[in-house]
């Protein structure tokens, strides 16, 4: 007697149970209204809520001040993708812990290719591509060209297309206020970058074709406009940035070749004999050579790198070095991606000074 | 040639003055027979780095060393605390443990942190190569203090060390204040060590030139001159092939040591050889 009611109970139990998890399952979906963005980068999360607004709750699996290359796939990272709606990623051959998280996450609708699957390098012209099949000889080459594209706030505007494309075939019915905030956001990467006097005259689209070109400057510099050469109505971060371009700088590794090619930076060379090679002795002499015979002044290190060998080589030759986020949020007060640009621009522009 | 010895001098001078001290504690490491109390001291010290590298102190600033020191004073203590005249559990095992557990701390922590990965391995491996010379005259300075600290006292250390049932004996339970004393200082040494060589290139230091000293002589002055000799050698072939070669340096004079014992023991071998063939000689004459 007593066992049978024991056994009624336990059934009991798990029909109560099952019946809850249903309900409750089908309750937490019933509720969610907003769409989940999922980014591997911390900057595609930045660039993503601005184009989503409120309609998106975003959040990112490397942290800004992490590498990139390097990044240990965490259960909790594929608790965030089985959510997701909206997953981006670059989409060359950087985040190659990626497809094991993707995996992991068994949700189909953001395998590579579904709809749910943001490229944000679609389309973006790439700089370093390799000119022979590279092998593991050559170091850590990336085979598609330089992943890095972040470093340009124009390629931002490329990376926010590609990303307002996934928003509004995730949830088409959006579309019309992804469009408004995509707008926004282009117009105020343009200002920022240009200032407004230039994108007032010639929009931002010319301005960036240009600065892709390499013919902006010069153009300003020579062209007129009411009795002044239109380099006076230059404002922005490429204002901000004159005081820096045209000089010559040391990277760590070939992180900032976007951000060099806009801003008129002559990276001469890496501290990495290869990429993602350590530092060797013989290297870090030879560049120690050459800091000295190019006197170069400024030595740029993301901020996840190790500091012992460009410390020493700072104390060696007495150049600044540099040791800035690659990334939003790598660093406190780093929160959006405007504050990443501002953050670099001043940082330089500082370590320049100094330096006489 | 010249362009090479210059950029080489700083990683040799931290070399030379890492070893000058560790020569003379290996021989009484070797000595109390606890091998691997540097080792676990050691990756105490480097837990405690990698707790100050999580919340956000970079191992350069003087609170990294402050962390560092701070585990290196509970692991001198329990160290001191276990060294009992009769052991339930073998003191070797406790260190073995501490040494372990140190370890997987150190990992879960720098688990948590974004490079934390890089982190160990730097710990691990040391980053001698890139010293700079603020360094080299902070740990010379650290260095000559506990030197002197050590000589001012080698009395007592001398006896706590080779005859501790006799100091018991004598001093009663004092000897454990000695002993907490030797440790400490040993463990600041090894802290500044760490920081600058990593855990493998300390431990060897600590242990190879020492024990290379105890296979030809039993005299203090004698195996501190034999241990200065070995480690002299084996870090200027170790730096020059690091170079060379593009090895980090430190595991390569950590192998450069290894094959100094195996010599040191074949030379000793070869030459008890030739000693007694000399005498069965000189006996059958």
């Amino acid at each position: 007697m007593r066992y049978k009611s024991l056994k009624g109970f336990w059934l009991v139990s798990l029909y109560l149970l099952l019946l809850l998890s249903i309900i409750g399952s089908g309750y937490g979906q019933h509720h969610r209204t907003d769409i989940s963005v999922v980014a591997s980068l911390p900057c595609y999360a930045s660039i993503a809520k601005y184009i989503g607004g409120d309609l998106v709750i975003v959040d990112h699996i490397a942290a800004g001040n992490q590498d990139p290359h390097f990044v240990q796939p965490k259960p909790s990272y594929a608790r965030m993708l089985t959510r997701a709606d909206l997953f981006i990623t670059t989409g060359l051959d950087l985040e190659l812990w990626v497809p094991t998280i993707i995996d992991k996450a068994r949700n189909k609708k953001i395998f590579e290719g579904a709809v749910g699957y943001v490229s944000a390098a679609t389309d973006i012209s790439l700089v370093d591509k390799p000119l022979v099949n590279p092998d593991r000889s050559m170091g850590d080459v990336h085979v598609y060209g330089n992943p890095h594209i972040h470093t340009s706030p124009l390629n931002a505007k490329l990376i926010a297309e590609n990303i307002l494309i996934g928003l509004k075939k995730v949830s088409p019915e959006n579309s019309a206020i992804y469009d408004d905030n995509y707008k926004e956001f282009v117009n105020q990467i343009d200002r920022s970058m240009f200032g407004d006097e230039l994108v007032d005259m010639f929009g931002g689209e010319v301005l960036s074709k240009m600065v892709m070109s390499g013919t902006l400057i010069s153009f300003l510099q020579t062209k007129e406009y009411g009795g002044e050469k239109l380099i006076s109505k230059l404002g922005g971060w490429l204002s901000k940035g004159m005081p820096f371009r045209g000089k010559k700088v040391m990277c760590y590794h070939k992180n900032w070749n976007y951000f060099a090619r806009d801003f008129g930076l002559e990276i001469i060379d890496y501290i990495e004999p290869k990429p993602g090679i350590p530092p060797t002795a013989k290297h870090v002499k030879e560049v120690i050579e050459e800091i000295e015979k190019q006197d170069i002044r400024v030595m740029i290190v993301a901020n996840y790198f190790e500091r012992n060998s460009p410390k020493m080589i700072a104390e060696r030759t007495g150049i600044k070095d540099v040791f800035i986020p690659l990334d939003v949020a790598g660093e406190s007060d780093v929160n959006t991606y405007f504050d990443l640009i501002n953050c670099w621009i001043d940082r330089l522009n500082e370590a320049f000074k100094l330096s006489g | 040639m010249s362009e090479i010895l210059i950029f080489m001098l700083p990683p040799f001078v931290a070399c030379i003055a890492i070893l000058s001290i560790h020569a003379y504690l290996g021989i009484h490491v070797l000595e109390r027979e606890i091998i691997f109390v540097d080792l676990a001291l050691a990756q105490i010290a480097a837990l405690g780095t990698t707790v100050g590298f999580l919340l956000g102190i970079h191992v350069e600033d003087s609170l990294s060393f402050v962390f560092s020191f701070g585990f290196v004073f509970f692991g001198a203590a329990i160290f001191a605390l276990t060294r009992m005249r009769h052991q339930t559990i073998p003191q070797e095992a406790i260190i073995g443990i501490v040494y372990a557990v140190a370890t997987a701390g150190a990992i879960l922590v720098a688990d948590r942190a974004p490079g934390g990965a890089e982190h160990i391995k730097e710990i691990l491996m040391g980053s001698i190569l890139w010293i700079t010379w603020p360094t080299i005259l902070k740990i010379m300075v650290v260095y000559f203090l506990v030197a002197g600290f050590h000589w001012a006292l080698r009395k007592k250390f001398l006896i706590i060390t080779e005859d501790y049932e006799q100091a018991v004996l004598e001093q009663g339970l004092r000897v454990k204040l000695w002993d907490f004393l030797f440790y400490i200082s040993f463990g600041i040494v090894i802290v500044m060590s760490v920081r600058v060589a990593g855990i493998m290139l300390v431990f060897s230091f600590l242990v190879v030139p020492a024990a290379v000293s105890m296979i030809f002589s039993k005299k203090w002055l004698t195996k501190l001159m034999i241990g200065w000799v070995v480690g002299l050698f084996a870090s200027i072939l170790g730096l020059y092939t690091s170079y060379a070669l593009d090895f980090p340096s430190g595991p390569t004079i950590v192998c450069f040591l290894g094959i100094s014992l195996v010599l040191a023991g074949f030379i000793k071998t070869v030459w008890i050889r030739k000693n007694r063939v000399v005498s069965s000689a000189s006996l059958k004459v």
